[in-house]
């Protein structure tokens, strides 16, 4: 399992260039917006989002067939790729924190590193972006990348229009009623704590359904 | 012992399947696997190695019952499909020294250097032949008792392809090592098979050591009126071309007079191509 997670690393590595002219595009935007968020997230994003771009590569080079023809199940490869993810997003938490800290401190020579409404809006993007992964994964597992992104683009439309039709007819939701002050107020209460468990439950459920969808595919 | 054994292997596409496919490699031996493009080669190849799911079959590998552990002692080439080409021999090195639990290094390296592969040029930078040559000192270099390769020699030149296929022939020198190699360049397994395995349309055509297919069967040629005179019976398979026939006999139905007829030496590429295009005369 170490060697699939080596490769996806070594595909992320072969980026470097490309992750450092990121982040100085979002510095400069940045500087000239006078809003450093940007630059704080665009990096950890890239980073987040390499396990789903690994899927591409593998596709592209046909990796797939060749790793599973190796001393590998094709459960230890999901799990493989799941592993890549959670590490990931260890990172991407870790790199965005650093750039945050240097940003305030070149900022703000006063040291004020910790920042923990940053921290949780990092902790927050994390837990987003494992979510997302969660949703895809299985889709790609199942159809491949190419399709994947249609596949999940027809489902997320039709439960939407499924969603909007039902609301609507039924009168069940109505958002001028609704006290979004109250809901926002609960949300930066409770935020974290909610999406922490939808992501890592979803996270577990989206492991499981890449296995069993993976399990019949032919390469 | 056999290093590959696979019985009653069955997988069924839209259009086309593999049909109850009984396929043994012996070590110490080479054994060759034929066919037309879209046969059932990679196919087998793929469920053998569990990159596709068979519907039913067998497959056993050192004597025991499929377990993708057993894989480490498998080296693998495909023709379509490798790794990221923006890796490095080094990242290469990397990954396989993670995976294979025999992996040697300095015997990967000593590959590298016999080839004059640069270790620092991304793998999408070197020439097809370069790249077919990493694949190959990888799938060698831990120490495998079978290599199961897949068109390893296509598209390469006749030095490099003799290159490559010297060193299959020094890795089956090791008696308990053993190679099925599947290939449409028929001319390389003449060189170095021990068996031929011949498939056609996904079922076994035939199943034999090289020398008693080279011994039973011959291609010869007649020309029109010959062949209207010639005992039909005796014909396995015949094509028609635009000035003769090309006949394919079994030894057991030569009689002294066709030596007469025999106007080349019969290739295994002769015999593919009859066995695959030819008609059979009650057709």
């Amino acid at each position: 399992m170490r060697g699939l997670i080596i490769k996806d690393a070594l595909t992320l590595k072969s980026t470097w260039k490309n992750l450092i002219v990121m982040l100085i595009g979002s510095l400069l935007l940045s500087y000239a917006l006078g809003n450093y968020t940007l630059a704080i997230i665009t990096v950890p994003m890239a980073l987040l989002t390499s396990g789903m771009n690994t899927f591409q590569t593998d596709e592209f080079y046909n990796t797939l067939s060749y790793t599973l023809s190796g001393p590998y199940s094709r459960m230890k490869m999901i799990s493989a790729r799941y592993l890549y993810t959670l590490l990931m997003a260890v990172v991407s938490f870790f790199v965005g924190t650093v750039i945050f800290t240097l940003i305030n401190f070149i900022m703000n020579p006063i040291v004020d590193a910790l920042n923990v409404d940053m921290l949780r809006f990092l902790l927050m993007l994390e837990l987003a972006g494992l979510l997302v992964d969660a949703i895809f994964y299985p889709i790609i597992y199942k159809y491949g990348c190419e399709k994947a992104r249609f596949v999940l683009l027809s489902i997320v439309m039709l439960l939407l229009g499924i969603a909007a039709v039902v609301s609507v007819s039924f009168n069940i939701f109505d958002m001028a009623k609704l006290d979004w002050e109250a809901i926002i107020k609960w949300m930066e209460t409770h935020g974290v704590l909610i999406l922490t468990i939808v992501s890592l439950v979803l996270f577990g459920l989206s492991y499981i359904l890449s296995i069993v969808f993976f399990k019949k595919r032919d390469f | 012992m056999n290093n590959l054994e696979v019985k009653n292997l069955n997988k069924t596409f839209k259009e086309f399947s593999l049909k109850d496919v009984n396929i043994k490699v012996p070590a110490g031996k080479i054994v060759g696997l034929i066919g037309e493009n879209g046969a059932g080669k990679t196919t087998i190849i793929k469920c053998v190695l569990d990159a596709m799911a068979k519907d039913s079959g067998n497959v056993k590998l050192f004597g025991l019952d499929y377990s993708y552990k057993l894989k480490d002692d498998i080296g693998i080439v495909y023709d379509d499909s490798f790794i990221n080409e923006s890796f490095t021999i080094k990242d290469l090195n990397l990954i396989m020294k993670n995976t294979y639990s025999k992996w040697d290094q300095k015997l990967f390296y000593k590959y590298i250097k016999e080839f004059n592969i640069p270790y620092k040029k991304e793998i999408k930078k070197l020439s097809t032949g370069m790249r077919k040559k990493v694949e190959i000192a990888a799938c060698i270099s831990h120490h495998p008792k079978l290599l199961i390769l897949d068109e390893p020699t296509s598209g390469l030149d006749p030095v490099i392809r003799s290159e490559i296929l010297d060193m299959f022939q020094e890795f089956v020198e090791n008696k308990n090592n053993s190679i099925l190699l599947s290939t449409h360049i028929t001319s390389d397994l003449e060189h170095i098979a021990d068996d031929v395995i011949f498939i056609s349309k996904g079922q076994i055509i035939f199943d034999e050591p090289l020398k008693k297919i080279k011994e039973d069967y011959i291609v010869i040629e007649l020309n029109k009126d010959e062949f209207k005179k010639f005992n039909k019976k005796d014909i396995t398979r015949y094509k028609e071309n635009r000035n003769d026939y090309q006949v394919l006999i079994e030894k057991k139905n030569m009689k002294k007079d066709y030596n007469k007829f025999i106007r080349n030496i019969t290739t295994l590429d002769d015999i593919m191509l009859l066995y695959i295009r030819g008609a059979r005369c009650e057709d």
